[in-house]
């Protein structure tokens, strides 16, 4: 199979870790805030959180490179429903098929999961870490 | 007696099933039951649009992979379609080997007098309830 639920979901949340990389003031800011806001990420990895609060452009490149699949684009529209609760609607354009998947997450849970050394260090392997990705899993809601 | 009547009564109501599928689902049905792995090179033009496949690298294991795309689903609940002039669209609520809710959105155009898939959209759905009961195309909910 190309590309699983659990995969699209768990790259939602690493856009969203790679974003807070970026630029952790602004991504919160975005976030935080009651309302709508999105993220892309076009064909060549520019990926754009944009909201009422700001814009953000960073690369989408890393977590693209670890789906493993040629992507043309990834869309997700978020949707913070007050209390840190945020919906969103995800999806992943690949060659032929695209697949949506809709969840809700707790975004302070999100940005805290794995804030310590051994998750950096994980973080940064290029390869895919199974116990990192269960707990993005798990978060990002079934 | 009652065993010819009750065979008798299965048998039309299978066949009243099959005919009330429309052509786009008839499409489909085939495309399912015909492709696999080994055939999808030789197939790709009986079931998808020129649109679709022109640029395609089909030797790409992962556009294969695509192609075969009905895998996602292995079990089908109901399907629902529409059909305006050359287009149309099919959605099919189904279920997965997890037995997780699953639908397939496709668009399909007449070509060549055959219907031929032109876009697909696989939906991970959240639950039966959020099951789509009337035909979607797949830019309808795509973001």
């Amino acid at each position: 199979m190309s590309m699983t639920r659990a995969e699209v979901k768990i790259t939602v949340a690493k856009l969203i870790e790679a974003s807070y990389s970026k630029d952790k003031g602004l991504t919160t800011k975005i976030m935080a805030e009651k309302g709508s806001f999105k993220l892309t990420v076009d064909q060549s990895g520019t990926a754009t959180l944009s909201g009422n609060a700001g814009v953000l452009t960073f690369s989408g490149t890393p977590t693209l490179e670890k789906i493993g699949i040629k992507v043309k684009r990834i869309s997700i529209s978020f949707e913070n429903k007050g209390e840190m609760n945020i919906g969103y609607s995800a999806t992943v354009n690949l060659a032929v098929i695209s697949l949506t998947v809709n969840g809700d997450f707790d975004l302070e849970e999100l940005i805290t999961s794995c804030s310590g050394l051994l998750c950096s260090a994980a973080r940064a392997l290029k390869g895919r870490n199974r116990a990192y990705e269960a707990e993005l899993e798990s978060i990002m809601g079934r | 007696m009652r065993s010819i009547t009750l065979f008798l009564v299965l048998f039309l109501s299978a066949c009243a099933v099959k005919m009330n599928n429309g052509p786009l689902y008839s499409s489909y049905y085939r495309y399912e039951q015909s492709v696999s792995v080994d055939n999808i090179h030789k197939l790709q033009f009986d079931f998808f649009s020129s649109n679709l496949i022109k640029n395609l690298n089909i030797n790409e294991p992962e556009i294969t992979e695509q192609l075969l795309f009905k895998k996602y689903m292995f079990k089908q609940k109901s399907h629902f379609e529409k059909i305006n002039e050359k287009v149309g669209c099919l959605s099919i609520n189904g279920f997965d080997n997890e037995n997780m809710p699953i639908s397939f959105n496709i668009k399909y155009i007449a070509e060549n007098e055959h219907w031929l898939i032109e876009e697909i959209g696989v939906l991970f759905v959240n639950s039966i309830a959020d099951f789509t009961d009337s035909a979607k195309c797949p830019s309808e909910y795509q973001n």
